[in-house]
């Protein structure tokens, strides 16, 4: 193993990964650091997607191994990379992030629920920082869809992850709510010390990387912001 | 899961009850309630089952009753007397092995009658009779003494008694012919002996009637064979043991006999080496004391007879014994009558029946004036 | 975990009719379950009261048929038995009815008193009843006792009037004895008397029906049996009415199977219910496994579900089950009273064993059917979005297995049934290895079958519709949420189609039977207490004379109905029903020899052996009793043992026991008995048989005598016939309620499921109307797909039915018949049920305001 790969928050060694005979990623090598931010650009259907659901352990590679936090996905069981995902990565996507079922307040606390601990004063304090306090016995449902996706960062990163991945966070924003979201991502992300991986096909957010990742072809080219 | 059967409690009923009930049910219904209440679960004691005042009982109607002396004729009169209500056959008697060793037995039948007359009945089955049977064994010199009851309808071929030819049985239990012959056995022990008439026969109290209370037909019929040669065999176990002695034969019958009060009673038959025999009863109330209407008889070596009044008679307990069951019996008399002084003593304490129905009967000796072998009962203690 | 419980509570709240529904499919599979089992229990403690529980501590009996015993050979026997230490004691006993209380019957019980202590009594202290009224019991002419609660449940008075065969008598009530304490008790009705009463009240004089026997050893067995009459035999008591008791035994099997059939049929619907409810929130499975929850928190989240539900139902089944063991109880005792024993009134007693195990198996039943759906939820891959067709490609991708697992299913059936020892149990377990095969072929079958329909609709030229294409597609599309319920659907139909059609071909059976073996024109016999069984009782034969000087007679048949004892090849002795009677030459053919006899000539032989003494028998004694034509059979008759041989093995359908036939000359001769139980006459010409019948009952005056014309006796055994199979209906009707409520559950899950297609095809301009035409097209499809699955199934089941379990467990043989009107109203039921449980949700989607139908998750 790379020492250095210990220090990262994910990394990518040669990861390969192709669907009905398209490939997707073609080794790919990518590194993300402690609370680095990193822009990931595409077109749609460039699999910003599959490297999303690679990093999160929810989906495996057709060759090459993803190491998430000092931890080969790879090596470890189907229930270990639950557990990781669990404890180690925050996910906020586009649409569809939160439970239905759930409150407000219960799906902040989900995870801390998952592992049977109490959370509720991180979860109260999140929910202060998204700007819900006192709305955390609300349903999803009757919320916007910009106070929807503040829910869904606020779940994303109330157990503090090693990494943040967001999947189209504003695709179903307005421009200024989602420039709130953004905000919001960059600076709790920030605050709490993990890393970003912002993926979006909209060059505008470029502004808030670090590094930037563009996705071509199968391709990852690098460059710093 | 305990399934319990509605018939069980039946014929627990019926199980419990087919002696006693048979008695009771049959003759002494109105006794049977106040002895229950009394007793409680123990058994009945012949005592308290006689002494009750039948005659208030309706159910007596019916049944002939012993008022006059009938002309007695044998072996006619051997057999039943079903216009009676109730009727037994008695045997005791003291026998040796040649060697000397001791035995008493006694055999007894009874006979309940449960309606005064037959209606007429298509079974065979069908019967008004109950017959109770008693057989005890007493081994002096093995100390034990053994008793067994035998209970029947009189159908059936089950039980029953003819006179002529001559047969009284009970559940295989049988005395028949001429000379009478006496089969029992149960439990291991078996009595077959063989006895012939010896003396004539004795008409107890006044040619055969025998006044028990002031009350006209509060009697019964009755007479006696009193010294009766017996040989044959009695079985203890695996052993067998030929023996001689001599037997005594007491027949009784009647409706209703004992007056209110009378709770019981002491009854003695001792066969003297000089050739006489003393029959003497006692009739106890409560409080011990013996009504007028006790009595007995001595018979002559020659068979003459002569009636012994309770004044005559003159009977003092000398000692007590108290069996398993809690009962105290006198166990020692002196009995003086006539020109006789005669200590009687039983050959072994316990010799009582703890049967359906409780009460102690057993071989005695006699010593004195005059020595002797003889059978005491002693009812309602 | 909490959690986790927040997150199903609230997901089935979304659709709490859902859950409702499956409740109630697995609560009234565990009702039936349970009801029947409660019921059986009931009516076999009250067979084994009036059967055998008066067998008390006897370790043997001395019987001779229904000859009797010699009663003087009682004494001989009895003291045989004392002098080795036993006891014997004598029992003359037959059930009487109670004329003043119609339909009820009292087991007289005649006893010796003197006897009977160490056989029925416990040393247990009834002493405190001294007053016993045991004197009038001995003495009085029909003095009886009953217990307290026997009393009180019949209403007896101190008179009680009763009838024996042709007879009717007195009985005087002289007391009675307190319960016990002991409920149970209730359920006996027993008369005690003593043996002489019993005797002239039941016309036994100078026999006795047995003597019981305590035999400490092998000594006294053998110091008894040389005291036997001839004739008799001593039995083992523990043998006694265990044939009788292992009859009823198969009707108590057969009833708990069609129990088992509706719990089948429930755990299908659970099944289904619960692989919907997975399907329906598959997304919600994979946000959650996004989020982080492990593959053992989402299958203990949809165990967890069916837990709670499987609790409820078996709670709520046990309920119902207890309630309706009330009324299932009434239909078994009834058909035990019409086909087997009279048995006391039964009373359902809420057995703690039973009540468990129902709710066990609702319990086990609910988590063994979520299983499934619970282990492919955890699966669910991780995913945040929306996925749709991968769940329906991987049920399709288990078609392969499910066929293979059907197949394997069917083939097991087929060894057990082939290959296994031909008992009823095992039958049933072969059975239900097919049925549950089958049902696992079913959504195999379904894709093609709907892909038929939908062709054969193209023909009707109603293919081009579109509709029609997007019902026929959706079917096949919605299999992972459809197909176990309609596999359910399927199975239930298939189950009440088998036991129609196997009931169908045994009343066709039956009354072909009835046509041909009831030749004469009127049959005259003592009223039955058992329908199905003729007494033993002989008429009186005053009464016989009158009948048969009646004018317009032609012909007389006299026929003996007896229990006799027999001695089977393997050497073991039992009481059977033997029938003695002189068939007229040309009745002959209304008895029909299985197997067939081989030619004219030895048909002739059968019969010519026959009237020489050679036994005929019933196919069910020659299945139960495993004898055949040619067999000896050795039977004890007063005069002697007769070693007899079967010349044929005869069709007969009239009692399960089976019976032996033999010439009533020889029987005569043997048993010395002129008696007859029935007669069977034939008119004169040109004499109507009704106006006989009336003539004859003028003649017949106040004996209770049953006159029936023939017409009527096969409409009353028919009657009996229908009511035996009533509870069966009862059942599979239940059956097939809890398939069509799975049914409706999955389909209208369904059609809520679709609210959004709905409403993007009224979106693009689909009426309501339509968008229920659709629905009920689909629904259709669907429900006529699952009816014609279930014919062949169906009607495999009414083979097995009929070959296998009628057969091992009754010992008939008959033909299936398949009623072709009874497929067609399966189809109906099938295609009618799916359109009744389409029609709600479809109705519903239709009328859901457009806008908020569009935008609803």
């Amino acid at each position: 193993m790379n020492p250095a790969d210990v220090k990262s928050a994910l990394t990518f060694n040669r990861v390969s990964k192709s669907f009905a005979g398209r490939t997707i990623l073609n080794a790919v090598d990518a590194t993300v650091n402690p609370g680095e931010i990193v822009v990931l650009l595409g077109r749609s259907g460039s699999g910003k997607s599959t490297i999303v659901n690679l990093a999160a352990g929810m989906e495996q590679p057709d060759s090459g191994s993803v190491v998430l936090a000092g931890h080969p996905l790879a090596q470890v069981s189907e229930r270990e990379r639950t557990l990781l995902r669990r404890r180690s990565v925050g996910l906020v996507f586009q649409a569809f992030n939160l439970l239905p079922e759930l409150t407000v307040f219960e799906n902040v606390h989900l995870r801390h629920a998952l592992d049977g601990r109490d959370g509720t004063k991180e979860v109260e304090a999140m929910l202060a920082e998204v700007g819900l306090a006192g709305r955390g016995g609300e349903h999803p449902d009757h919320l916007s869809g910009g106070e929807q996706q503040r829910v869904a960062v606020a779940a994303a990163l109330v157990h503090q992850p090693a990494l943040v991945l967001a999947d189209e966070p504003t695709g179903a924003l307005d421009q200024v709510t989602a420039g709130v979201i953004v905000d919001l991502l960059v600076r709790l992300t920030r605050g709490r010390g993990g890393a970003l991986v912002f993926v979006t096909h909209n060059p505008e957010y470029v502004a808030i990387a670090d590094r930037v990742w563009r996705l071509d072809d199968g391709q990852l080219s690098q460059e710093r912001s | 899961m305990p399934t319990e059967f509605s018939l069980r409690n039946v014929l627990v009923t019926f199980g419990c009850f087919c002696v006693v009930g048979v008695i009771l049910g049959g003759c002494f219904d109105s006794a049977a309630q106040v002895s229950a209440e009394k007793t409680g679960d123990k058994p009945i004691q012949i005592g308290q089952l006689l002494s009750d005042p039948l005659v208030a009982d309706p159910r007596v109607a019916g049944y002939a009753r012993a008022t006059v002396a009938p002309t007695f004729s044998f072996p006619a009169d051997h057999g039943p007397h079903s216009d009676y209500r109730t009727e037994w056959w008695y045997w005791t008697g003291n026998v040796t092995t040649a060697d000397g060793r001791a035995f008493g037995y006694q055999f007894t039948v009874f006979r309940f009658a449960m309606a005064p007359t037959t209606v007429p009945r298509a079974s065979a089955w069908a019967t008004r009779d109950t017959w109770l049977a008693h057989l005890a064994i007493t081994d002096v010199d093995g100390q034990k003494f053994y008793a067994f009851e035998r209970s029947a309808r009189g159908a059936g071929g089950l039980a029953g008694a003819q006179g002529d030819p001559f047969r009284v049985h009970c559940e295989g239990w049988q005395v028949s012919g001429t000379p009478m012959r006496i089969q029992a056995d149960a439990g291991g022990v078996a009595l077959d002996l063989t006895m012939q008439a010896g003396k004539p026969v004795v008409l107890q109290g006044d040619q055969g009637l025998s006044r028990k209370g002031a009350e006209p037909g509060n009697a019964s019929l009755y007479y006696s064979l009193t010294r009766m040669p017996t040989t044959g065999t009695i079985r203890i176990g695996e052993r067998r043991h030929d023996v001689s002695g001599t037997s005594w034969m007491d027949r009784e019958w009647s409706t209703s006999a004992l007056e209110a009060g009378v709770v019981g009673w002491d009854w003695f038959a001792l066969q003297l080496a000089d050739g006489r025999e003393v029959m003497f009863y006692r009739l106890r109330r409560a409080d011990g004391t013996a009504t007028n209407f006790s009595g007995g008889t001595l018979i002559a070596s020659d068979g003459s007879v002569t009636r012994l009044s309770a004044a005559e008679v003159t009977l003092t307990s000398t000692a007590t014994w108290t069996s398993r069951t809690g009962t105290k019996y006198p166990a020692a008399w002196h009995l003086r009558a006539a020109d006789l002084e005669l200590d009687i003593t039983p050959r072994l304490p316990d010799q009582e029946l703890d049967l359906a129905v409780r009460y102690w009967e057993g071989a005695v000796v006699v010593s004195g004036s005059q020595r002797g072998v003889g059978y005491v009962e002693l009812a309602g203690y | 975990m909490t959690i986790l419980a927040t997150i199903a509570w609230r997901s089935q709240r979304q659709h709490p009719w859902l859950a409702a529904l499956a409740i109630l499919g697995i609560a009234l599979g565990v009702a039936v379950a349970t009801a029947i089992a409660l019921a059986n229990a009931a009516a076999r403690h009250a067979f084994a009261e009036s059967i055998t529980g008066i067998v008390g501590n006897a370790s043997h009996q001395v019987v001779a048929g229904s000859a009797g015993v010699p009663e003087g050979a009682y004494a001989a026997i009895r003291a045989a038995a004392l002098a080795h230490g036993g006891a014997a004691a004598p029992v003359v006993e037959a059930e009487v009815a109670l004329i003043d209380r119609p339909g009820r019957t009292l087991r007289l019980f005649g006893i010796d008193p003197f006897a009977e202590a160490p056989f029925r009594a416990s040393t247990s202290a009834v002493q405190r009843d001294r007053a016993f009224p045991l004197a009038r019991l001995l003495t009085e002419p029909g003095a009886i006792v009953v217990s307290q609660p026997t009393a009180e449940a019949l209403g007896l008075s101190d008179k009680i009037r009763i009838r024996h065969g042709t007879t009717i008598r007195e009985l005087t009530l002289i007391a009675t004895v307190p319960d016990d304490g002991n409920a149970l008790n209730r359920s006996a009705t027993i008369a005690v008397c003593d043996v002489s009463t019993a005797q002239e009240i039941l016309g036994r004089l100078g026999v006795l029906d047995r003597i019981d026997l305590i035999l400490p050893d092998g000594e006294a067995l053998s110091a008894v049996t040389t005291a036997l009459p001839s004739g008799a035999e001593i039995v083992p008591a523990a043998r006694r009415g265990d044939s009788l008791r292992q009859l009823t035994e198969a009707f108590h099997t057969n009833l708990s199977a069609l129990g088992l059939i509706a719990l089948v049929v429930g755990m299908f619907l659970i099944a289904n219910t619960a692989s919907f409810a997975v399907v329906r929130r598959r997304e919600l499975f994979s946000r959650l496994r996004a989020h982080g929850a492990t593959p053992g928190q989402i299958l203990a989240l949809v165990l967890g579900e069916a837990l709670v539900a499987g609790i409820f139902a078996a709670v709520l089944g046990v309920a119902l089950g207890i309630a309706l063991a009330h009324f299932l109880l009434r239909l078994v005792t009834r058909t035990i009273g019409d086909l087997y024993a009279v048995i006391g009134p039964a009373t359902i007693s809420i057995d703690r064993s039973i009540v468990l195990q129902g709710l066990a198996l609702g319990i086990l039943a609910t988590l063994l059917a979520a299983l499934w759906p619970a282990l492919d939820a955890a699966r669910s891959a991780p995913r945040l979005g929306l996925l749709r067709t991968v769940p329906e490609r991987a049920w399709r991708r288990s078609l392969p297995w499910l066929a293979l697992g059907g197949g394997g299913l069917l083939a097991l059936c087929g060894a057990v049934l082939v290959g296994l020892p031909p008992t009823i149990t095992w039958g049933f377990v072969g059975l239900g290895c097919g049925l549950i095969g089958a049902a696992l072929l079913v959504p195999v079958l379904l894709l093609p079958v709907v892909s038929g329909l939908a062709w054969l609709a193209g023909i009707l030229a109603l293919g081009r519709h579109p509709l029609v294409t997007l019902a026929s597609r959706a079917v096949g599309a919605n299999l992972s949420r459809t197909g176990i319920a309609v596999a359910a659907l399927s199975v239930a139909c298939a189950a009440a189609l088998g036991m129609t059609l196997m009931v169908g071909s045994f009343r066709l059976a039956l009354d072909t039977w009835l046509a041909t073996t009831l030749s004469a024109d009127v049959y005259i016999s003592a009223p039955r207490l058992v329908a199905a069984r003729v007494g033993a009782q002989p008429l009186e034969p005053t009464l016989t004379a009158r009948l048969l000087a009646v004018p317009g007679i032609a012909a007389v048949l006299p026929k003996r109905d007896a229990v006799v004892s027999v001695t089977f090849p393997d050497g073991t002795s039992d009481d059977v029903d033997m029938a003695a009677f002189e068939p007229l030459p040309d009745s002959r053919d209304a008895f029909v020899a299985r197997p067939a006899f081989a030619s004219p000539a030895a048909r002739e032989a059968a019969w010519t052996a026959f009237t020489g003494g050679a036994l005929f028998v019933t196919e069910p004694f020659a299945t139960h009793r495993a004898v055949k034509a040619g067999d000896h059979l050795i039977v004890h008759t007063p005069t002697g043992d007769q070693r007899l041989t079967i010349a044929a093995v005869l069709v007969d359908y009239s009692s399960d026991q089976g019976a032996v036939y033999l010439h009533r000359e020889r029987y005569r001769a043997w048993f010395s008995d002129d008696g007859i139980t029935a007669l069977a006459l034939t008119a004169a010409p040109g004499v109507e048989v009704e106006d006989l019948c009336a003539r004859l009952r003028l003649a017949a005056g106040d004996a209770p005598l049953s006159i029936t014309s023939s017409r009527a006796l096969k409409t009353a055994s028919m009657t009996v016939f229908d009511r035996t199979f009533a509870i069966t209906a009862v059942i599979r009707w239940l059956a097939a309620g809890v398939a069509v409520l799975g049914l409706i559950a999955a389909l209208a899950a369904v059609q809520f499921e679709r609210a959004r297609t709905t409403a993007r095809l009224r979106a693009a301009g689909v009426t309501p109307r339509e968008v229920i035409a659709l629905a009920v097209i689909e629904c259709l499809f669907t429900g006529l797909a699952a009816g014609l699955l279930a014919i062949p199934i169906g009607v495999a089941l009414a083979a097995g039915l009929t070959h296998v379990i009628n057969r091992r467990s009754f010992g008939w043989s008959m033909e299936l018949h398949t009623d072709p009107w009874q497929l067609v109203l399966t189809v109906a039921l099938a295609a009618g049920a799916a359109i009744i449980a389409g029609l709600i949700p479809a109705w519903r989607a239709s009328r859901r305001p457009l806008a908020e139908a569009l935008h609803a998750d």
